[in-house]
């Protein structure tokens, strides 16, 4: 993708936010469309560049409209097959008397965009609490779902992980969670708090649980700065979209980035945003921008960015936030030698030489970071 | 109508409604909706607009009028398009005949 294809989708991502940013609509030559429309659908735009053709913001031929709509087509098939799903394992969950949470996908969808269609979805994010972790897993296993991955110890999930994902017989995804991001933030984060803050939300004839406004910002704003790098612009385009709602209260924000540590993640988040698709929520700004983050959060923070990510960061970064020397122990036991069964699922095959392999990427991570 | 004439009204004289809690969405002019059975069903632009239609006007007669109107096409042309269409949605579980008790109230 070049900066220009970059730009390209971002002014899509923003559409709708605020004022353009140009008044000439976006248009994309012929020979760089394969390249636009592969991006558009990689982020999950397909929605919102189609809002845009339609509010003339973005200037298409007849076939780069067609190719436009059949990949929104699809991505509008996933989303309902992803939305009945939620819809589905919510009942279970809450049927078996296990307290659930769905996020993101359909919640954002349905209450913060103008129209569901903008923000399609690809898997299916739900909230347990720990003390029920390993009774969700059983009711999940229940509804159809295998779960992709064992824990690499017994015990691990619940004491240093975000959650497992599961995979359906019809390819849908299920990422169950225990937090919301793994890592130090995730450790760092009360997760049980979180289900004091959530609202109803009624989607066809059913209802579903999901984070209120303000963990729904504080949520995104993880996602935003922690997850995939660059950023995902949809991702990004959701923190505007529930910054800007008018529904976030933001002394409840402050209270749990001091508390959770978070101050510097959210301050990256909101920067991205603003880098990216050039409307942040002033709000946000006015209540995030003078808040200091501590040492660690930004040690932390820099873990899970490029270089620091691909080399260990965020592994090195979990182990400086665990608490005790023996629950450090664990989990160095537990990612320098997990079981047979994870090592075979992850690589593909155990034993000693799958072992090797693991520890010899590791020291990959002490070798110097090469300069720019 | 083969799915909707459970009861012995003309097929014109039908009440129709969408099923309850369907799940969909807009493409353009399009619609997709998730039928009870899994199956995602594309409605075209003039089926979406049909489906909408039926919001407004549930009595089969006054849906093919209103479509004739808007169309400027013989109600003997939309009557056989509207029952066919009608009759494919039930098939897929998307609308259901309004009863008679829910008519009147």
């Amino acid at each position: 993708m070049t900066t220009d294809g970059r730009q390209v989708t971002a002014r899509l991502a923003a559409h709708g936010l605020g004022p353009p940013t140009s008044a000439r609509p976006v248009s994309v030559p012929a020979e760089q469309w394969p390249a636009i429309l592969r991006e558009l659908d990689h982020e999950r735009l397909t929605g919102l560049a189609l809002a845009a053709v339609t509010d003339g913001a973005f200037d298409v031929t007849g076939h780069q409209a067609a190719e436009l709509v059949a990949r929104q087509r699809a991505w509008m098939d996933a989303s309902l097959r992803r939305e009945h799903e939620s819809l589905r394992l919510f009942r279970g969950l809450t049927d078996a008397g296990l307290p659930a949470v769905v996020l993101k996908g359909p919640t954002i969808a349905h209450r913060y965009y103008p129209d569901p269609a903008w923000r399609p979805f690809r898997d299916v994010d739900i909230l347990v609490r720990g003390r029920d972790w390993a009774r969700a897993c059983e009711v999940v296993r229940s509804l159809g779902y295998r779960r992709c991955r064992p824990e690499p110890r017994p015990g691990f999930d619940v004491r240093f992980g975000k959650g497992a994902l599961h995979r359906s017989a019809q390819d849908i995804e299920l990422d169950l969670h225990r937090t919301l991001v793994v890592g130090p933030f995730g450790l760092w984060m009360d997760p049980d708090e979180l289900f004091e803050s959530t609202t109803r939300l009624a989607v066809g004839a059913a209802e579903l649980t999901c984070l209120d406004t303000t963990a729904t910002f504080v949520h995104v704003a993880m996602h935003a700065a922690l997850g995939a790098s660059p950023s995902n612009l949809l991702v990004l385009r959701d923190l505007a979209q529930v910054g800007a709602s008018g529904e976030v209260e933001w002394d409840r924000v402050v209270d749990w980035t001091r508390r959770w540590r978070l101050v510097a993640v959210v301050q990256h988040a909101l920067q991205l945003v603003e880098a990216e698709l050039g409307h942040v929520p002033a709000a946000a700004v006015r209540a995030i921008a003078r808040l200091r983050p501590r040492t660690g959060e930004r040690r932390a923070l820099r873990a899970h960015l490029p270089p620091a990510r691909a080399r260990g960061g965020p592994a090195r970064a979990t182990l400086r936030a665990i608490r005790g020397p023996s629950s450090k122990a664990a989990y160095v036991r537990a990612m320098a030698t997990p079981s047979h069964d994870f090592l075979v699922a992850r690589q593909g095959h155990g034993g000693l030489s799958a072992y090797a392999r693991r520890w010899g990427h590791a020291a990959t991570w002490l070798s110097p970071v090469p300069r720019r | 109508m083969t799915v909707l004439t459970r009861t012995r009204a003309h097929p014109t004289e039908l009440r129709v409604r969408h099923a309850p809690g369907l799940l969909s969405r807009r493409v353009l002019d399009e619609l997709l909706v998730m039928a009870p059975s899994g199956d995602v069903v594309l409605l075209s632009d003039s089926a979406a607009h049909v489906w909408r239609t039926l919001e407004v006007h549930d009595r089969v007669i006054d849906l093919i009028e209103h479509l004739s109107r808007v169309y400027g096409a013989p109600t003997s042309q939309i009557a056989s398009d509207v029952t066919a269409l009608l009759n494919g949605l039930a098939r897929h579980g998307l609308v259901v005949e309004v009863s008679a008790r829910e008519a009147t109230t």
